[in-house]
């Protein structure tokens, strides 16, 4: 089950995700997030209600980032231990911007 | 539609699901269930999920499509707890193993937990299975119950039947069925050491070519072998000086190892055809073969791809045959004692229990060696042995420092903080080049009983068993058996028949130490390592 809370102001987009991200939900974000990104200068993805993520969802925050890279900057913030953990294990630490 | 052994999913042993994405929810939910009924933990339930949602994601992208019917199975087999996920279809090779050029997200999960993945095809069929949870049965376990056995039967023998006709039995028998093990190890130790040998000179040529660090750590791992080496002779003579054994208990086998006069030891050196060193088992001539090729392989342009695969193709072959033998190490480590007992009583067994305790105190030295650098190198010895105890138990299970290097950094990441990248690029150079454990185990082991022996060495023989040992843990091959290997190589050598029962008990006993004491080398290096980078 994946809540995506979404708000933009003024070319600022901030997207609250709560539960999970996997095969299941992914799409849905992925969705959405193409949806809500044109015109977009600064996306944020408070992850503080998440409590996984999975290949699916990395792929979802991946294309974000492309998209992003284009137009501005994609931040994530408030990610758990475990979202952290996923994030190091697979390298995208290094890839992500993360506060 | 799916399909399951019983009505409640809770209940449950395998189900049969459609491979799609539609079906990855009743299989994860199959999947989380069956763990949390066997109380694992959080952290279990998590890698277990995220690996299985990988594979799973990554077969739908290769196209194992709508028409595969994945059958997912939850089962414990000796101790280890595993989920197994099989289809008919063409092979299954994960994307990483297959030329791209960027990673997927998948790949990147597959490749961080490759230590609990495993792939079988066979006959048209896929097995994958992701390990939960690892057994901890090993061979000491099996060899233990040999021991304990082999006493048993002798003592019954030995209250029916004569000291004269056990004495005949054991000859005609006995030892002969010993001797085959020994055969079969060298007859596959022989292309297995060569082909490893090959493989890992290669692998460390390539990686060094690429960056001068990749180069210095090589150094400094082949320095430390050596110097596991020297602490090996060291530490041998000084046993045998206080256990006063160098005259000789089992007898004297002349002035020069194998038997050879100078002249012969040189005229053998280079064999006179490419497959005598298979025929012969002589140690420097396979060196010298594997050497060229290394050096052939490495300066041969456009043909390194597919010669390099063929290598490793071979490698794996003969891998899998040691792996084989090796079953039958308990039924050997039997035949081995019964021998001792049937013929001397206890009086010998009590000797080599006696080495063997010898042998086990003398691995403070390397733990001593392991300390001191820790020191030098500034890292805070109680926070690293802390963490020890988890990290040393899950390495004793996967029995490879290979294998073991993704549970390693990410182990050492989160427990330890080190750098996750910089333990990915340092840890798998160090578990190919690293050989500490092999050094330090079979030189200690060869000097011991080289002076049991009686043997009269001098140093250059010495020096030329030094060099033996170290590549043979140069080539060793990374699983168990390479004790085994490399000590019969030396009894070979030696011309000792004697140490066949050694090169057993060797294995038995230490087979799983000599990875750990890798394993312990590898973290201590990395730890100096990290510490440097915060220093600096």
């Amino acid at each position: 089950m994946l809540n995506i809370n979404k708000t933009i102001e003024n070319g600022q987009a901030l997207f609250a995700l709560s539960g999970r991200i996997d095969t299941t939900t992914a799409p849905e974000l992925d969705q959405e997030l193409k949806s809500s990104l044109d015109g977009v200068t600064t996306l944020t993805l408070d992850m503080n209600d998440l409590v996984y993520i999975s290949s699916a969802g990395l792929r979802v925050l991946l294309s974000a980032q492309k998209i992003m890279n284009k137009q501005g900057k994609m931040t994530i913030r408030n990610a758990n231990e475990t979202v952290m953990e996923i994030f190091e294990v697979t390298g995208f630490s290094d890839i992500l911007t993360i506060e | 539609m799916v399909k399951g052994s019983a009505m409640s999913l809770t209940k449950n042993r395998s189900i049969e699901i459609p491979l799609n994405a539609e079906s990855y929810e009743t299989a994860n939910r199959f999947i989380k269930q069956w763990m949390k009924q066997h109380r694992f933990s959080d952290k279990s339930i998590l890698e277990t999920e995220l690996l299985f949602e990988a594979l799973f994601q990554d077969m739908i992208d290769q196209g194992f499509g709508q028409d595969t019917i994945l059958k997912i199975k939850a089962q414990r087999v000796f101790g280890e707890y595993n989920i197994t996920l099989g289809f008919e279809g063409e092979s299954y090779v994960p994307s990483m193993k297959q030329e791209q050029e960027n990673i997927s997200p998948e790949m990147r999960i597959v490749q961080a937990y490759s230590d609990k993945v495993g792939y079988r095809y066979r006959l048209g069929y896929n097995r994958i299975s992701i390990v939960v949870k690892r057994n901890y049965s090993s061979t000491l376990m099996s060899c233990s119950i040999a021991i304990v056995l082999a006493l048993l039967i002798s003592t019954l023998l030995h209250a029916f039947i004569s000291n004269n006709e056990l004495t005949s039995f054991d000859s005609m028998f006995i030892k002969p069925l010993i001797k085959q093990f020994a055969n079969a190890m060298l007859m596959i130790g022989a292309p297995v050491t060569f082909f490893s040998l090959i493989k890992n000179l290669t692998d460390i040529y390539i990686v060094s070519e690429k960056s001068s660090s990749a180069r210095k750590l090589q150094v400094k791992t082949i320095v430390t072998s050596l110097i596991a080496i020297l602490l090996a002779l060291v530490t041998g003579i000084t046993i045998a000086i206080i256990m006063n054994s160098h005259q000789g208990l089992l007898g004297s086998t002349g002035s020069f190892a194998s038997g050879l006069s100078a002249t012969e030891f040189i005229a053998s050196l280079v064999p006179s055809s490419i497959f005598e060193p298979f025929e012969t088992y002589m140690p420097f001539p396979i060196i010298i073969v594997a050497l060229l090729l290394t050096y052939a392989l490495c300066s041969i342009g456009e043909y390194f791809d597919s010669v390099h695969r063929f290598i490793n193709v071979c490698l794996a072959v003969f891998s899998k045959m040691v792996t084989v033998v090796m079953f039958t190490l308990p039924f050997f480590c039997f035949l081995a004692v019964l021998s001792l007992l049937m013929v001397n009583g206890t009086s010998r067994i009590l000797i080599l229990l006696e080495y063997v305790l010898v042998v086990a105190v003398s691995l403070i030295v390397i733990a001593a060696f392991y300390l001191v650098r820790l020191l030098i190198g500034k890292v805070n010895v109680l926070t690293f042995v802390r963490h020890l105890p988890t990290l040393i138990w899950e390495n004793f299970k996967i029995n490879s420092a290979i294998d073991a290097v993704p549970f390693n950094v990410r182990y050492c990441s989160r427990k330890y903080g080190f750098n996750r990248k910089r333990l990915g690029e340092k840890l798998p150079i160090l578990a190919q080049t690293n050989q500490d454990g092999n050094c330090f185990l079979i030189m200690l082991i060869a000097m011991i009983f080289i002076f049991m022996l009686g043997i009269e060495v001098s140093w250059l023989q010495i020096a030329g068993i030094g060099f033996l040992v170290l590549f043979l843990s140069v080539g060793a091959p990374n699983q168990p058996g390479s004790i085994v290997i490399g000590i019969l190589i030396i009894t070979f050598y030696l011309q000792a028949d004697e140490l066949i029962s050694i090169a057993i008990f060797a294995e038995v006993f230490f087979g799983s130490i000599q990875n750990i004491i890798n394993v312990l080398g590898d973290i201590v290096t990395v730890a100096i390592e990290e510490q440097k980078q915060l220093a600096s």
